[in-house]
């Protein structure tokens, strides 16, 4: 049974499987796994059989062997796949904006900062992803700002 | 010694929030003094809001209502009957003017007598204060004409690259390096601007800029009795945007001779102005050991602990000490350095995009199992990380024999203190101190961007990421649909079989 995962805000196909015992499988990335897990503690698993590692998880985030990692099922995804690509250039938390350093029209390039603003008491600069064009500003300076939303909109130059 | 405190000082109001109120309350549980402490309504599944013996709700608002209201906390302390105050460090530890009341009200107030809080207070004043004592200054401009024709004049006097400072600053807030002149104007806006929102005064000083420097402070203590003693230096040389990330003791930078050099000029200015309490004296070293005076910070520092691992002893208690009046009960021989200490500064922000700060829900903390390690921690399990405060999580101090059984207690511990459930900078932690140039002790305060390259993420393996696939697969909690469309083999699963 194939099957999707976003795994640090890429999509990965895996397949399952059941072996003669019963067991589930899984091939990923062309690579078939077979595994035992047992619970250690109230956030760990120790994974056995192919693959010997220490897995903490909670909620989406997992660390194996001390090294982090998100894994979710598509329908249940918390976190957007990688969208920059888009001209939104977005609040990565919520904050304040302190400075608007563009207006609509103006041209940018890729790293022209566009927005100050301060989030957990530093500033932060945000820069244009691409060349392009202001095509609009949703805050003003001194406006608060939810994280995640839309500050800056560019719309891509044809060269 | 315990009754003599008591008698002055049995109870104690911890000015602050988080990792150091937790962190001044065990020295008080361990010395037989009743804490008390303050929270603000959206903090009552912090520790430090139930841990103590009594604690007292601020109410909600901005900090000038909270943390930083001088005559509500004062109010809670007379009310709950403490003697005494400590302020931990950031909020009220270096205002004057709250010491004063403090004071005033009766109370006793942990920290340096308002005077020197002036003196140190202000990077202009000070530098003044240490010229007159002939303490080593960095070449710059400390003059009241804040005219952008003046500084840019005076930046070009000095030669560039040089520094733009915030008079009033700290935390690296208010603080740009100017390469060139044509960068000068954008970065004196830009610094003004940080510190007039964050201090509420943008009056800026300007300096030489030191290539290759080292960070190097002494912690100095001193009592009412004329004794200025220091327990010896601790580098902090990695920083990210002037924000400390590792600490250590000793400093790989000093032999025995610039040691005691540095030390003892870090005496000269404790007891040049007469200090009193716990200080940290800051200096800049170039590559050829000349070091220069930075700034004093009058207060307990962050980095505190890794002094405290190797020098055995707690400089808490040594604040409270000097705070009821006593004589520090050893002399400048008896205190020696022992092994090494290694903090690193666990922040919940990604490392990897661009540090930006994270917030979310800690599933689980983690503890370390390693003999000799220290966690300075305000979080327990469940309690959300939210915008409205500092985004250090917690202090990790990992005390070994030698400076690389430090290092390797730093990785493994690092693993153990997990912070599951919100992103954080422990794995590029780990990757500071397994380099290369920190092994070798490389350590300067240009290191992060120096060797960025060697501080880039390390993708998770194939196998890593199966482990988590599986882990996954086999967690309830997550995996809600899945379970449907694969009832029955999800029921086999459920009995984890021991192999």
């Amino acid at each position: 049974m194939k099957k999707k995962l976003i795994i640090n805000s890429n999509e990965v196909e895996i397949d399952l499987s059941l072996n003669r015992d019963g067991k589930v499988e899984f091939t990923f990335n062309g690579k078939q796994y077979s595994f035992s897990n047992r619970k250690v503690d109230a956030v760990s698993q120790y994974v056995s059989g192919d693959l010997n590692a220490l897995v903490s998880s909670f909620e989406n985030n997992f660390i194996v062997d001390g090294k982090e990692m998100t894994i979710e099922s598509p329908n249940r995804s918390r976190s957007k796949t990688n969208t920059s690509a888009g001209g939104h250039m977005q609040s990565p938390m919520p904050g304040k904006i302190l400075q608007v350093l563009v207006k609509v029209g103006d041209t940018v390039s890729e790293g022209d900062s566009l927005i100050v603003m301060e989030a957990m008491k530093m500033e932060h600069t945000i820069k244009a992803n691409s060349n392009g064009t202001v095509s609009a500003i949703h805050f003003s300076e001194g406006q608060q700002c939810a994280g995640g939303v839309d500050l800056v909109d560019l719309s891509q130059e044809e060269a | 010694m315990s009754t003599e405190i008591l008698s002055k000082i049995d109870k104690i109001l911890i000015a602050n929030r988080g990792e150091i109120a937790l962190r001044v309350m065990k020295t008080c549980k361990e010395m037989g003094i009743k804490s008390v402490t303050i929270y603000t309504e959206t903090e009552k599944s912090y520790p430090h809001s139930y841990l103590s013996d009594e604690s007292f709700s601020l109410g909600m608002g901005p900090l000038s209502e909270t943390y930083l209201n001088h005559e509500k906390i004062i109010e809670i302390a007379k009310l709950s009957g403490a003697k005494a105050i400590h302020p931990g460090y950031g909020f009220l530890s270096e205002n004057s003017t709250f010491a004063k009341k403090v004071t005033d009200a009766g109370l006793i107030f942990i920290g340096p007598t308002p005077h020197s809080m002036e003196i140190m207070g202000d990077k202009k004043t000070s530098k003044v204060e240490m010229e007159k004592i002939k303490i080593p200054l960095i070449p710059g401009y400390h003059g009241d004409d804040q005219s952008e024709s003046v500084l840019k004049a005076a930046a070009i006097d000095i030669g560039f690259p040089v520094l733009v400072k915030a008079s009033a600053g700290g935390g690296g807030k208010g603080m740009r390096v100017v390469w060139k002149e044509e960068e000068f104007s954008d970065a004196l806006a830009s610094a003004k601007r940080e510190a007039l929102n964050s201090f509420g005064d943008d009056i800026v000083l300007i300096e030489k800029f030191i290539q290759n420097p080292r960070h190097i402070e002494v912690q100095v203590m001193s009592d009412t009795h004329g004794n200025h003693l220091h327990f010896y230096e601790r580098e902090c040389s990695i920083q990210r945007r002037h924000q400390k990330v590792v600490e250590e003791t000793p400093s790989m930078a000093l032999d025995d001779k610039l040691r005691k050099s540095i030390c003892e000029t870090a005496v000269a200015i404790s007891s040049g102005i007469n200090y009193k309490g716990a200080g940290t004296v800051e200096f800049i070293m170039d590559a050829d050991g000349k070091f220069f005076f930075l700034e004093m910070n009058t207060r307990l520092q962050v980095e505190h602990p890794i002094t405290e691992m190797v020098t055995n002893s707690d400089l808490v208690r040594l604040q409270i000490l000097v705070a009821a009046g006593l004589e520090l009960p050893m002399k400048q021989e008896d205190i020696t350095q022992s092994g090494h200490a290694i903090e690193v500064r666990i922040y919940s922000e990604d490392p990897d995009n661009n540090f930006m700060p994270a917030i979310g829900k800690i599933g689980h903390v983690g503890s370390p199992t390693l003999n000799n390690v220290r966690l300075d921690s305000g979080y327990v399990d469940g309690n959300e990380v939210t915008i409205d405060f500092d985004p250090m999580l917690a202090k990790l101090i990992c005390w070994g024999v030698d400076r690389d059984s430090a290092i390797s207690k730093t990785l493994h511990s690092l693993n153990e203190v997990k912070f599951l459930g919100v992103t954080t900078n422990r794995d590029y932690l780990k990757r500071i101190v397994d380099t290369t140039p920190f092994r070798e002790g490389d350590t300067y305060t240009h290191f992060i961007d120096t060797y960025s390259d060697l501080l880039k993420p390390v993708e998770a393996t194939d196998l890593e990421i199966a482990a988590g696939i599986a882990s996954f697969l086999t967690s309830n909690q997550t995996e809600g649909s899945t379970k449907v469309e694969n009832s029955q083999a999800w029921n086999r699963l459920q009995g984890f079989r021991n192999i």
